[in-house]
């Protein structure tokens, strides 16, 4: 009887001791919350307060755009990707004559490294950090005809306006296509200087027609600064789409 | 006033959404269910400030005071709360170019964010100057599937970590993306990336079986899914060919979900998925209720989704 009771007792002392088995039952699934209030926060504001003084300079107005432009208002160009791709052509294609006097043949970028668009109205350096964030800077590689062509399989493949200037291509329906470079046929016998980011060059975005490249000619120039400095002494910026890479159905 | 407009704007966005049925209230309270609820971001990069007026898109959208107050206030609704992000806390706005990420981690620190995963993003600087700014950090960066031995990270990154909340054990672990071709290979220098779902395999299990995991959470940033390649690793194939993973918190697409999705598991059970897009523009919030009861007569009762 004695035996029995102390038995009980354990074994109501070792449930009760024993971790409770939660198991979910119910969940709810709310739609995601869009954030947007105008109400102060002061401790969060103490936080950000000094940083945002430090770099207050970066909102003085260097520019205008006569419209707003976007990364993603066309299928394979946009005029923001022909707008910065044709800026960094023509100013890096000076430096890189300046030192090598010779030309470069185009440009190609990536779609993924425009991050923000570039709204009508006053442009800030700001605007420029928040539409390109990085660190790259402009490298000119010379690399041979088929590489072009595999440049241009990548295109069509990945089907993404990735911006581009002096290239202009036209995918017809039964997978060909007519290549010119800088107003000239392409001719796969020959090299071209193609110019890009050092981030692109290392194979980023699985570009690998830029890995080992014949020549590979480093500007020292940041992508960002380029612009900014082109867009100071423009002080208003046009863009629009021109049909550089096309799909013709 | 302001008090008022607060609680107006949220009515009137989607948290009261989806009205409760009083008799799913009534039902709570007479079951004594635990509540726990998880907001959560991804891919925030660096957007401090909320989106200027005359932007297109997101017209004055976003913002970190504006994120810090639907925190406290869903907060004070819930004290049982987890705040999570899914990684790319870094790079997008100057504050990341000037500062290096101190101010976005300093930020996190005060809306009081539990734990974080490793973007590709978080390696624009280097390894080494992530290791000294992960330093602001009064919360975990999770990771499970980047081998960080001999590097910078290796004592700083933690695989999991278990929160108890109100009583229920919330296991949260962390993968992150391949680095090749997102980032410069001299940044990330002797990170090896390893296959994703192996990994969760064993560390779900492990919070499961030997810790006792009420709910497992992965923290991913390995994107919702491709279109280009169906084949690429992605969160729907985590969920699918895993087990005992409850959520999945997403990144790196930057998917704008409207709200979570419930897909199986390797053993035919639920998993959820959700991504709120990116830039602090959506919260994710997800309640899960908990049986007190010592023991469950039905091991495989559905879980009831309102």
């Amino acid at each position: 009887m004695k035996f029995r009771l102390i038995v009980l007792i354990l074994t109501i002392l070792i449930y009760s001791c024993a971790e409770t088995n939660h198991k979910i039952v119910k969940v709810s699934i709310n739609e995601n919350i869009s954030i947007a209030d105008t109400i102060d926060n002061v401790e969060i504001e103490k936080i950000i307060t000094p940083y945002r003084n430090k770099i207050k300079s970066l909102e003085q107005v260097i520019g205008f755009s006569e419209a707003s432009y976007s990364i993603r208002d066309s299928e394979l160009e946009s005029t923001l990707g022909n707008l910065i791709a044709d800026i960094l052509y023509q100013e890096c294609n000076y430096e890189f004559k300046k030192i090598n006097s010779r030309e470069i043949d185009f440009a190609l970028f990536n779609y993924g490294g425009i991050r923000s668009t570039l709204n009508e109205g006053e442009i800030t350096q700001h605007n420029l950090f928040t539409i390109m964030p990085w660190k790259n800077v402009a490298t000119v590689v010379k690399i041979d005809g088929q590489k072009v062509i595999d440049l241009i399989d990548y295109i069509d493949s990945e089907n993404l306006a990735h911006p581009s200037s002096k290239l202009n291509i036209k995918f017809f329906e039964d997978k060909t296509s007519e290549v010119y470079i800088n107003g000239k046929k392409f001719n796969k016998e020959k090299d071209y200087y193609v110019l890009t980011s050092n981030f692109l060059q290392e194979g980023g975005d699985k570009m690998t027609f830029f890995s080992n490249p014949i020549e590979l000619h480093s500007l020292e120039l940041n992508l960002r600064e380029v612009l900014i400095s082109y867009i100071k002494n423009k002080k208003t910026i046009v863009s629009r789409l021109d049909n550089r890479i096309e799909r013709i159905q | 006033m302001k008090r008022r407009h607060f609680l107006k704007h949220i009515k009137s966005s989607s948290i009261y959404g989806l009205t409760f049925p009083l008799i799913n209230l009534n039902e709570e309270l007479s079951e004594d269910l635990k509540k726990i609820t998880i907001l959560h971001t991804n891919d925030v990069h660096s957007h401090i400030d909320p989106f200027p007026s005359n932007d297109p898109i997101n017209p004055g959208g976003g913002g970190v005071i504006a994120r810090s107050n639907l925190i406290n206030f869903l907060k004070k609704e819930n004290p049982n709360t987890l705040v999570l992000d899914a990684g790319d806390v870094f790079q997008g706005t100057p504050y990341f170019n000037f500062f290096g990420g101190e101010i976005e981690l300093k930020l996190m620190n005060k809306m009081s964010y539990n734990a974080s995963t490793l973007g590709n993003h978080e390696f624009d600087n280097g390894i080494d100057k992530l290791s000294k700014v992960l330093k602001f950090a009064e919360f975990s960066f999770l990771n499970c599937n980047y081998n960080l031995k001999n590097t910078p990270l290796e004592n700083q990154i933690k695989k999991y970590e278990i929160f108890k909340v109100d009583g229920i054990k919330i296991g949260v672990f962390g993968l992150g993306i391949n680095l090749e071709g997102l980032v410069e290979k001299k940044l990330y220098k002797g990170i090896d990336y390893l296959d994703p779902i192996e990994i969760s395999k064993d560390i779900s299990n492990e919070l499961k079986e030997e810790h006792n995991c009420d709910l497992i959470i992965c923290l991913s940033h390995l994107g919702y899914s491709y279109s280009k390649d169906r084949n690429i690793m992605c969160d729907l194939i985590l969920a699918k060919k895993t087990k005992n993973i409850d959520l999945i918190i997403g990144g790196h697409t930057h998917t704008f979900m409207n709200k979570p999705v419930v897909v199986k598991n390797l053993e035919n059970k639920d998993v959820l998925i959700n991504q709120v897009g990116c830039f602090g523009i959506n919260l994710g919030k997800i309640d899960f209720y908990f049986s007190t009861k010592k023991k469950i007569k039905n091991e495989n009762s559905q879980v009831i989704y309102i």
